[in-house]
Parts: structure tokens; sequence; C-alpha cells
């Protein structure tokens, strides 16, 4: 399944970006996603990874999108640890595959 | 796309003539003056492989529609203004120093632009051979650099009237085949570690200039082309590791007279010969377009400076003294003003007459107008915060003694539980950002501080905001 990634351009970064997104690559089964971070037509679903709360990424209006902006996914609150789960359960909903955290 | 290894492989094959400290450099990826220099180019290279920054890093060419370093692309709209800028940034707060590569992309912009307004006067056939330039670049992935700046002699005469022409890059012949030129582009950045170079006017000229509006492309390491490695303050550091703060990446560019002796350009690489009238033009958009990075790149730079201050004030145990938190929120806001200046400069931006993407002047000139003042501001609050032992550290090699080596530890000890060995590192980055030749690269590069100004003015619509106050005190013009 296809999913696509975009990342903000960190200048202001309260997560570690990268290490939310290798979190979020662990807890997925293997082999089943194929994360996309240039070429993001008929993706399953989209993750915006954002730095912080100005949430600069665009991202396709047609795609079913998971918006990470910094502590922040779609105004709820999580702890940087929390956040990858936060993100596997999102996908999980978006696309109706039934992951276990 | 290259690697940052295939970046580094590919300049084995070049056989650039480069001189410094009076001999000529047989390997530039050996030598430890250049090497910094090429390892930060490298990163510009990599990191458009790297997941959170492809979107930044990469874009799509609208000549082969291939996937291409961004560093080569012609901007298409105000989202690649943008993206420029977040890129700059980003690399910025990854190298602490500057990238170099930035110069020759908007040189190919610029180019790239008015060769198209002087065909579309004279009916030549400029633009197309910048395009053939501009894909031969993108599908080896080279790196170009962007040759402004002419030694320029008397300022007060133009080209035509030097007692030596050679101050300007000029053609001292034309032929069949192609132009002989001759003179010389100073302070290029990068030039040493580049494959090509874009040579284009640096002031604006007059008829009786014809000669000296030349611009064209050609291999450094074309026959009759030489460089001049320039000398940097920290030039005996690099024999060794900790002194220099920033050991892999080096200070500012790396920075070369490139000289031309009667070097053979093809007509296939000519792209303005003798328009006198769009000389300044292309000063001006060459110079527009690189106002915007200083508020990306030096920003990126500046974060690093920032962070390595803040570090330095626990390290010192001030962190929390109020004036030191104080300083911190300086910095803080002259840096980020200058990045919001240039990202206003990209999301105002707006296409040229070629349809390519150009940075709102005003807010280019303003970027660039501040980090003449900002970055020496912060780095004199960086080494308030920093202290005395920037100035006084001793050696590396008097740490590594073994009698010598304790004592400093000993005597330049800070804070409770911090290492002094860190504390040592962090002074000489914070030290090798702020001095000598570092700060100059803000004052100068992309225009001295006047050309702005003239620039501010010139864009100003002073007259109506005389009329708004007018109206306002009730004055009947």
């Amino acid at each position: 399944m296809k999913v696509g990634v975009k990342f903000c351009g960190g200048c202001n970064p309260y997560i570690d970006r990268k290490k939310v997104m290798e979190r979020v690559k662990n807890m997925l089964p293997p082999g089943k996603y194929k994360f996309e971070y240039f070429d993001w037509d008929d993706c399953a679903a989209f993750i915006a990874v954002n730095g912080c709360s100005l949430a600069c990424v665009r991202y396709p209006a047609s795609q079913k999108v998971i918006v990470v902006s910094g502590f922040e996914i779609e105004g709820k609150q999580y702890s940087e640890d929390s956040l990858a789960s936060a993100v596997v359960e999102k996908l999980s909903a978006l696309t109706g595959d039934k992951i276990a955290p | 796309m290259k690697t940052g290894q295939e970046y580094i492989q590919s300049l084995k094959k070049m056989k650039t003539e480069i001189y410094f400290m009076g001999e000529q450099i047989e390997n530039i990826l050996d030598s430890p003056y250049i090497r910094p220099h090429i390892n930060t180019a490298a990163v510009t290279y990599d990191i458009a492989f790297e997941p959170e920054t492809i979107d930044l890093a990469t874009a799509v060419s609208p000549y082969t529609g291939k996937k291409i370093n961004r560093f080569t692309h012609i901007q298409q709209d105000a989202e690649d203004m943008v993206k420029k800028s977040k890129l700059l940034r980003a690399i910025g707060q990854k190298t602490g120093t500057c990238f170099q590569r930035c110069v020759g992309w908007d040189a190919m912009n610029a180019v790239y632009s008015v060769s198209y307004e002087i065909d579309r006067k004279y009916g030549t056939k400029y633009q197309e051979k910048v395009i053939d330039f501009v894909k031969y670049i993108q599908e080896n992935d080279y790196m170009v650099v962007g040759g402004m700046t002419d030694p320029k002699g008397d300022r007060g005469l133009p080209p035509h009237q030097q007692p030596d022409p050679d101050v300007f890059v000029h053609v001292a012949e034309r032929r069949k085949d192609g132009i002989i030129v001759r003179g010389a582009k100073a302070h290029q950045t990068g030039a040493a570690n580049s494959h090509e170079i874009l040579v284009m006017p640096t002031v604006a000229m007059r008829a009786e200039d014809k000669d000296f509006a030349v611009s064209f492309a050609a291999p450094l390491d074309a026959p009759g082309v030489t460089l001049i490695f320039g000398r940097q303050t920290n030039d005996e550091r690099k024999l060794g590791k900790l002194d220099q703060g920033n050991p892999t990446y080096g200070v500012v560019g790396g920075e070369a007279l490139v000289i031309f002796n009667n070097v053979f350009v093809p007509w296939e690489r000519v792209f303005m010969c003798g328009e006198t009238e769009f000389a300044g033009m292309l000063v001006e958009r060459f110079a527009v377009y690189h106002r915007q990075n200083y508020g990306a790149c030096k920003a990126g730079v500046i974060d690093v400076l920032i962070g390595a201050s803040a570090a330095m004030a626990e390290y010192n145990g001030t962190a929390k003294a109020s004036h030191i938190r104080d300083k911190m929120i300086e910095m803080i806001l002259m840096n980020e003003t200058l990045h919001a200046s240039s990202l206003a400069a990209g999301y105002e931006s707006r296409p040229l007459p070629a349809g390519n993407y150009y940075p709102q002047t005003t807010y280019a000139n303003i970027t660039k107008q501040n980090i003449t003042r900002s970055h020496y501001e912060i780095s004199r609050l960086a080494h308030d915060i920093a202290g005395g032992l920037l100035a006084t550290l001793p050696t590396e090699f008097d740490l590594k003694d073994p009698v010598l080596g304790p004592l400093i530890l000993k005597y330049f000890a800070g804070a409770a539980d911090t290492n002094t060995l860190d504390r040592i590192k962090l002074a000489r980055l914070i030290e090798n950002m702020t001095g000598g030749t570092s700060l100059v690269e803000s004052m100068h590069g992309a225009g001295s501080p006047q050309a702005q100004r003239i620039g501010l003015l010139k864009n100003a619509n002073l007259k109506q905001f005389k009329q708004m106050a007018q109206k306002i005190c009730g004055i009947t013009p």
C-alpha cells in the first residue's frame, strides 16, 4: 500500500520528525506499506510531517491526510514518544487496514 | 542525480589549474584547505536523497520531465521560490557554513530570463542555448559557479576606459566558431570544486562597452582558465582539527580568483555578446535572486550559532541569567526576521517575461541589507555570551600535551557536570563562525550594502506616500 510522506523544511522543529517516521515504519507490518516521498499520485493515505504547529506542509487536496504538527495531530496533543502510535492508528482508520499498534 | 560521493568522484576527472600558497594543487580532494568546502557542497547532493528533504531538494525538469536536484532548476512558480528558501535554511543547519551551490543556480535563472528578452528585441537565439546548457547541467547534476564580480580596477571608470581592459571580462576576439575571452572574476565561491562557470557582466554598460557585455559558460578546466584560491584567516587551523571549530565543513565557501587568459568559448555557450543595454538588467536579476538567499542559508547558519551560544551559556553556568536570555531573544528576533523576509520574497514572487519566477525585489533587498547588519550583531551577541576564551584559548596541540593538556582542562572548566573539552569545542565553533573571513561574505555577497539601498529607494513609491500624508492632513496638491 502506497503512503505519501512529506516533511516540512524543519526551520523550527519541536519534534524529531525523522525519528517519528522511523517509529511509524517500524510499527507497520513489514513489506505491506511503501512510503513515497516524491510521487504522491494514487496514495492510500498521506502523512504531512511538520516540526511545529505552523504546519506549513502543503498536500494534495484529494488525499486522505494525517497532519502531524509538532506535538499535535489534528488538534490533539501527544508526547513525542506517542506520536508514532497515533499516526499508525490514524493510518489504520484512513485505509481501513487493521494494524495492531 | 548524483550522490555526494558521486559528486566528489566527478571532481577527480577535472583538470582545473588551481594555485594556493605558491603551489599548484594537483588533487583538490587531498588539500586540507579545499576539502571542507567540497564536503559542504556534497551535502547539496546527498540531501536530495534523504526522505525528509526530497521534496525540498528535488524538482521535475520542465525540459526533460525527469527528477532533478533543485540546485539545477529553473523556477516555475512561487512554491519553487519558497522551497528554495526553506532548502537553503535546512542545509545551513546541517553544515553551519556556505554550501556554495546557490550562486550558479541563481545565475542560470537570471541568464535564462534575460536571454529571452534579448532574443525578443534582436531575434537572436540565446535562450535556446541557455536551455541546452541548463539541460546539460541537469542531466549531469553539475555544480555551476555564478561568475559575476569582475576585479573592476578604477571604480570611477567604465569598462572601456580602464587602463587595463582585463579588469573586466571581455571579448578579445570574435571567430567563426566562437569567441576568445580575457579577464577575471573575483571572489568566486565554490569555483575550486565546481564543474562549470556561468559568466555574466558585473555592471550596467553603455554602447562603448560592447566587448564587455558578455555572458557565457565554460568548464573550469578549459584551457586558459586559472584559479588562485583565496586565503582565509583560519588557514593554519586546517592543518589540525579541533581549532577549526567546524572541521568537516569549514568556514564560508572557499573563494577563488578565476582568470580567463584567452579562453575559447564556442558560440553554443555564448548567451550575450555585445547587447550592452541588457547588462544592467542581468546584474540586477542575478543580484535579486541571490539576495533572497541570505535570509535562508544564513538563517540556517545562524541557527547553529544561536544553538552554540545557548549551549555555551549552559557550560558557563550563565544560561538562567536574565541578560543572557534577553540576548538569546535578540538573536532569535533578528534571525527569524531575516528568514521571514526571504520567505516573503518567495511567496510574493512573480513570473518574468521569460516565464520563470523572480523574487519580490524589495523584500529580497531588505533580506540582504539586514544580513549585512544582523549577522554582525548576532555574532557580537555570541561573543558576549560565550566569553573571552574565544580569543585566548590555547591551541589543540597544547591540549594534546601530557603535561599542559590536563592544566588547560583544569583552568578552562565551566559549570559543574559539564565537559571542558566540549566547552572548548563550542568556543572554537563560535570563534570560527564569527571571526575573520566568515562575516565578510554577509557584507559583500550578492552586492555590497549600498547596492540594496539604491534598489530600495528605486522601488519605493515615495510620490504615493506623500499623497497619502497630504490627504490625511488636508493639503491640496
